[in-house]
Order: structure tokens, then C-alpha cells, then sequence
């Protein structure tokens, strides 16, 4: 598929010091719908506003749809943003604010009506058209910008964190909306946002960002079971991650720290004696017996059982002092009683395939 | 804030002692007004009690009085001209400050807002001083200039505050949707900052209005409203004068309800 935009070496440091986006590199394809997830300050936003037209980047080039747009002002690029608290025009009507846009290019009066209705039905709106912004619930002025951003038609429309002014209801409802949009609209997507759960069920694609560089990106699966570093793995769900040292290379990688030998899959690039991490989703773990006879069995102390409805998590504790996370899902007949209790001993087996293995240097 | 301290008022001292405290409020504002308005109907030569009788005839003699008329359109044409020009000014001063970032913007801001300040006494001499060195010729339009120097601050101070309030995000929005940097400033600016030039537009143009210490030394022949009222003072306080004041209260209500109402048209739908 052809790329829709295309980000190379693109750059961006503030007061001479600050760098926001660091050498990003990022092509992103036609109907593509692809997350920038990060923690606060990681440079997402930057980015996003430099592919909007509000921010310049100090090098690199910025391309849409083949044409170099690095240097062109926001009013002449065909993407169109939400903004973060929606920026709707306090003394315009909803409907007023769908078709600002096209009255800046010119259509004629009937032609934005039509437009500006339909865009407003899209988003479920049609009732609230005459109402001025501060009129609106907070829901409601969300898909009035909706509105705004795609009644011009963009090839592509960017959110930065649409969601996050919302409460939690609401948006679960609106990500499944916006992922219709999305399948409807057949434009390409990209959005901001700190949440990895909204990253993991909206996205294509996701891009993990770290210090204004990109640690990885891919499908939420390829991010989730293959992480290609410790950040990613504690970024996107849950990781235990336990550091340790390589023994063997023979015969898949062992793994050993204070207590504790682990068996993984073989994996180039690792030699005896090197430092190194383990990382192990939570809910890969499962429960044994004290004595089993498995590979990897790991010992701890519950400290704390955490019920989350579906699913229960164990916060236990390895005799080296780490914390070391347990999920486990509540069968039909949600039978608590069989999880061990807070300060009693359990352990746990790991899979060697359950366990990724890291460099030590690649945190 | 002001309700939190007038709930307290009212539960300490109880409603009715707070009630005429209201009244006593108003009356100390605005008998002086009634007292005013009354007597420019009052059928008598001087301002005694009791009231003798209806009259209109103050009116009649105000309107056959040239002097006066004159002086009241030269308060007006002054008026006019000089809240355009802080306007003009002072609209593009209140986004400099807002909007750029220059070495010294601090003092220039400071700067802006002293001739407020400044007795007006200093900025009249200070001015006729500049004038006469200059060699400009006294008249109205030196008037009007210094009108404008002192009224400036006002027109500044409100847009700024204004602006400072204004997010930028809107006018990022509005770019973003195809504004060119002009559409968005007559569109979405323009409309959001209306009301803080309108209501400091109103305000230069009453204080401009009845001002007289800069007007007295920089006006040569020509006479403004209370100058001329001034003038004619060393001979008492005519029912005449009573008349003028009357027509001036009922434009300034005239004034107030319009700015209201298209502060008012601004936020509706
Ligand atoms: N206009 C600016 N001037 C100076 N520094 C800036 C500016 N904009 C952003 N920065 C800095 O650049 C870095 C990246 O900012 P950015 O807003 O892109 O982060 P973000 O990933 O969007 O964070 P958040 O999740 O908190 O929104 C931060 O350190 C921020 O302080
Ligand atoms: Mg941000």
C-alpha cells in the first residue's frame, strides 16, 4: 500500500535544549489507523503538530502524499485535527463551527448545509445543531470537533488525545465510535494518546515513543508478545521484569538471578556471563505445586489479592524483595477460594516461551 | 467573592438594615442626579425649594444658545475622534503585547499604562510643551491628540486582558480548518475581543467626554461641553446647565443600553 505520509528524520529541539522529537523516522499508510502512545513529555504531541502545520521541524522532511509539506502553513495541508480540549469557537453555533471549514473554501450555501447536516448525523448531532458551544456536554462538544475535522474531507485526520476529557463510560463507547469512523470514513488516522489500553484497541499500529525517539512500532500484537524492549514490554500491559545474568547458551538461554534459574528459547546475540533482563506478562504465569516438576518454577509470598471483576491479580513479592505480578481469570464458577491468600506462600510456573529476554542495555 | 462577603453582611446585621444600607447606597450615587434632572424643569432662576412649576423652558433657551451648542458638538467631535484613534492604536498595542516577544515588552507595557496614571495636569503641560516646540497650532485636533495619549491605557489594558484570556487553540483551529492568518483574525478573533473594545471604546469616549484638565491646556479658542459649562459656572449654576446635564444623563443611558445590547447579541446563538 502507498504511504499517505511519510516522516524522515524529522527533529525538533525547543529553547535550544529540550529535544521533543528526536531523528523520527515514520511512514504511515493510506486508511492506516496508527497510535503515537507514550508517557507525558515523550514528544507525541510535537510530532503530531508538525504533521498539522503549527510546529516546523528543525531538520528533516515532513511529506504528504508524496508532497514535501515540512515548510507549509497549517490553512494549506489536507489534514485536519481534534484538538486535546476541542478548541470549538465559543460565539458559533455547532453547526456554525462543522461548517467553518467549508466556508473557507468557498462552496456554496446549499452545498455546506448539506455537508454540514451530514456530518452532524454522522456524529449523532442533528438535534444539537443551533446549540452554542457552551451548551453542549462535554461528550457532545467532542463529536461537534469530530464533525469540524472531517466535513472537509481530509486525507488525513489527526487526534491528539480525543478522548481524555471524557469519563470512563463514555469513552469506551466513543473508541468503538471512532473505530467505526474510522471503517467508514476509509481515511487515514492518527492519534495521540497516553493510554496503552486505547492504543491496544483502537490501533492498526501503534508507535511507541520514548524521549522524542521511536522505541518501536507495530501491530498491538507484534508490541505486546514481541516487545523489542524492556520500556515497550512494561509500556504496553504489564511486565514483570527481572534482571539477572546468562549462564548457558547451550541448549536454549538460562537465566539465573539470586533464587531464581529460568529456561528460555533459544536466542541469538546473548553469551554467558552477560547481564541481561527477563520480562514476564502477569497472566502468563500459572499456578503449581510446591514441589512440581516443571521448568521455571518461580517461589514467592502473596501480599496482596487485588479483585478486578473478571479477573483477580496477585501482588507477590520473590524472597530477593521484588514485586512480581499474577493474573489470573476467575472461572465460571469464580472460585476465589482456590487462589492462595494474602501472606501465604505460592509458585508460580513460567512457560519458557512466556519468557522475553533483554540486553540489559536496551532499557 | 462579592457574594460570599454580601451573604455574610446579610446574615450578620439581618435584611432590613441591609436593605437600607442599599438605599443609602443609591441615593448617595444618584440623588445628586435626581436633584439635577429635576431642577432643569423647575419653572425658577434659581436652585431653591420648594419646586415652583413644570417648565420646558430651559430647554428652549439651551437650544437658541449657539455658545452651548457649539460647545456640546465640539465635545462630541472630540470625543468621537479621539476614541477612534485609541482604538486604532490601541487594539494593535494590546496584541504587540500580546502576541510577540521583544526586548523590553515589560517596560513598553508599564510605559502604555502611565499616562493613565499621570495626574492630567502633567500630561496637558507635558504636551503643550511638545506642541509649541513642535510648532502645531492649538485648536481641537490638539485636543483630540491628547486625549488619545491619555485614553490610550484604557483600550489597551481591557484587550490584552481580553486576549490573554482568549485560547490559542482557536485561532490553531481555525488555520487548521483553511483560515488564512486575515480570516482568522476578522472571524474567530475579532468577534471573541469585541465586547472588551466596545465596553473600553464606550469608556474612552465618556472619559473623553467631560475631561477637562488636558483639554484646558491644549485647546486654544475652541471650547468642549464642561469647559464651556466651567466657563459659565463664575456666574452660578443656571437651570440651563441643569438641562444640558439632563440630555447628557439620557444619551450615557442611551449609550449603556446600547453597549449592553450588542454585548448581548454578541453571546446569542
Ligand atoms: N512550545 C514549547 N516550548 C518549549 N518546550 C516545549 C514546547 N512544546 C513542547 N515542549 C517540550 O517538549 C517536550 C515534548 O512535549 P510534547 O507536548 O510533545 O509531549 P507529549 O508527549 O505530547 O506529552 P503529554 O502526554 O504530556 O501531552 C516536553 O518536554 C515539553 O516540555
Ligand atoms: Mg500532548
Amino acid at each position: 500500500m502507498k504511504s499517505i505520509i511519510e516522516i524522515d528524520g524529522v527533529s525538533r529541539t525547543f529553547g535550544g535544549k529540550v529535544v521533543a522529537v528526536d531523528n523520527v523516522q515514520l511512514h504511515v499508510a493510506e486508511g492506516e489507523f496508527v497510535t503515537l502512545l507514550g508517557p507525558s513529555g515523550c514528544g507525541k504531541t510535537t510530532l503530531l503538530r508538525m504533521l498539522a502545520g503549527f510546529e516546523m521541524p528543525d531538520s528533516g522532511s515532513v511529506r504528504l502524499d508524496g508532497k514535501d509539506v515540512t515548510f507549509l502553513p497549517p490553512y494549506r495541508r489536507d489534514v485536519n485535527m481534534v484538538f486535546q480540549d476541542y478548541a470549538l469557537f465559543p460565539h458559533l453555533t455547532a453547526a456554525k463551527n462543522v461548517g467553518f471549514g467549508l466556508e473557507r473554501q468557498k462552496l456554496d450555501r446549499a452545498e455546506i448545509g448539506k455537508r454540514v447536516e451530514s456530518a452532524l448525523q454522522l456524529v449523532g448531532l442533528s438535534a444539537m445543531a443551533d446549540r452554542m458551544p457552551h451548551q453542549l456536554s462535554g461528550g457532545q462538544r467532542q463529536r461537534v470537533a469530530l464533525a469540524r475535522a472531517i466535513v472537509r474531507r481530509p486525507r488525513v485526520l489527526l487526534l491528539d488525545e480525543p478522548l481524555s476529557a471524557l469519563d470512563a463510560n463514555l469513552r469506551e463507547a466513543m473508541q468503538v465510535e471512532l473505530k467505526h469512523l474510522h471503517n467508514k470514513l476509509g481515511i487515514t488516522f492518527i492519534m495521540v494518546t497516553h493510554d496503552q489500553t486505547e492504543a491496544l484497541v483502537m490501533s492498526d499500529r501503534i508507535v511507541v515513543m520514548h524521549r522524542g525517539r521511536i522505541a518501536q512500532a507495530g501491530t498491538p500484537s507484534d508490541l505486546y508478545d514481541r516487545p523489542a524492549s524492556t520500556y515497550v514490554a512494561s509500556f504496553v500491559g504489564t511486565s514483570n521484569i527481572v534482571e539477572g545474568t546468562i549462564v548457558s547458551v547451550a541448549d536454549g538461554i538460562a537465566f539465573e538471578r539470586q533464587g531464581l534459574r529460568l529456561r528460555c528459547l533459544p536466542l541469538p546475540g546473548f553469551s554467558p556471563g552477560q547481564r541481561a533482563l527477563a520480562a514476564i506478562r502477569p497472566e502468563r504465569l500459572r499456578i503449581v505445586n510446591a514441589g512440581a516438576k516443571e521448568a521455571n518454577v518461580i517461589a514467592c509470598t502473596v501480599e496482596e489479592r487485588l479483585f478486578h471483576g473478571n479477573s483477580v491479580r496477585l501482588r507477590c513479592r520473590l524472597a530477593s524483595g521484588e514485586v512480581f505480578l499474577c493474573d489470573r481469570q476467575l472461572n465460571a464458577s469464580r472460585d476465589l477460594g482456590a487462589l492462595p491468600d494474602a501472606g501465604q506462600p505460592v509458585h508460580f510456573a513460567a512457560d519458557p516461551d512466556s519468557i522475553a529476554l533483554f540486553r540489559e542495555d536496551s532499557r | 467573592m462579592a457574594e460570599t462577603s454580601q451573604n455574610y453582611t446579610a446574615s450578620r446585621i439581618g435584611d432590613g438594615v441591609f436593605g437600607a444600607a442599599i438605599a443609602a447606597i443609591l441615593a448617595y450615587l444618584y440623588l445628586p442626579v435626581a436633584v439635577l434632572i429635576i431642577f432643569s424643569f423647575n419653572d425658577s432662576n434659581t436652585l431653591t425649594l420648594p419646586l415652583s412649576g413644570f417648565t420646558l423652558k430651559w430647554y428652549e433657551e439651551l437650544f437658541g444658545n449657539s455658545d452651548l451648542k457649539k460647545a456640546l458638538f465640539n465635545s462630541f467631535y472630540v470625543a468621537t475622534l479621539a476614541t477612534a484613534l485609541t482604538v486604532v492604536i490601541g487594539v494593535p498595542a494590546a496584541f504587540a503585547l500580546d502576541r510577540m516577544n521583544f526586548p523590553g515588552k515589560t517596560l513598553f507595557r508599564r510605559l502604555v499604562l502611565l499616562p493613565l496614571v499621570l495626574p492630567g495636569i502633567i500630561t496637558g503641560i507635558a504636551m503643550l510643551n511638545l506642541f509649541k516646540l513642535m510648532g502645531f497650532r492649538l485648536g481641537l485636533e490638539t485636543v483630540i491628540i491628547g486625549h488619545a495619549t491619555a485614553l490610550l491605557s484604557v483600550v489597551v489594558t481591557q484587550v490584552f486582558a481580553r486576549l490573554q484570556r482568549l485560547n490559542r487553540n482557536l485561532e490553531e483551529a481555525a488555520a487548521d480548518l483553511g483560515a488564512k492568518p486575515w480570516e482568522t483574525f476578522f472571524y474567530i478573533v475579532l468577534p471573541n475581543i469585541r465586547s472588551a473594545i466596545i465596553g473600553s471604546a464606550l469608556l474612552s469616549f465618556t472619559l473623553s467626554f467631560d475631561e477637562i484638565p488636558v483639554t484646558f491646556f491644549l485647546t486654544g479658542r475652541d471650547n468642549t461641553l464642561p469647559m464651556y459649562i466651567w466657563s459659565t459656572m463664575r456666574r452660578g449654576i443656571t437651570p440651563e446647565i441643569n438641562a444640558v446635564g439632563t440630555l447628557i444623563v439620557a444619551a450615557s443611558l442611551v449609550l449603556i443600553a446600547l453597549s449592553v445590547w450588542m454585548l448581548r447579541s454578541n453571546e446569542r446563538p
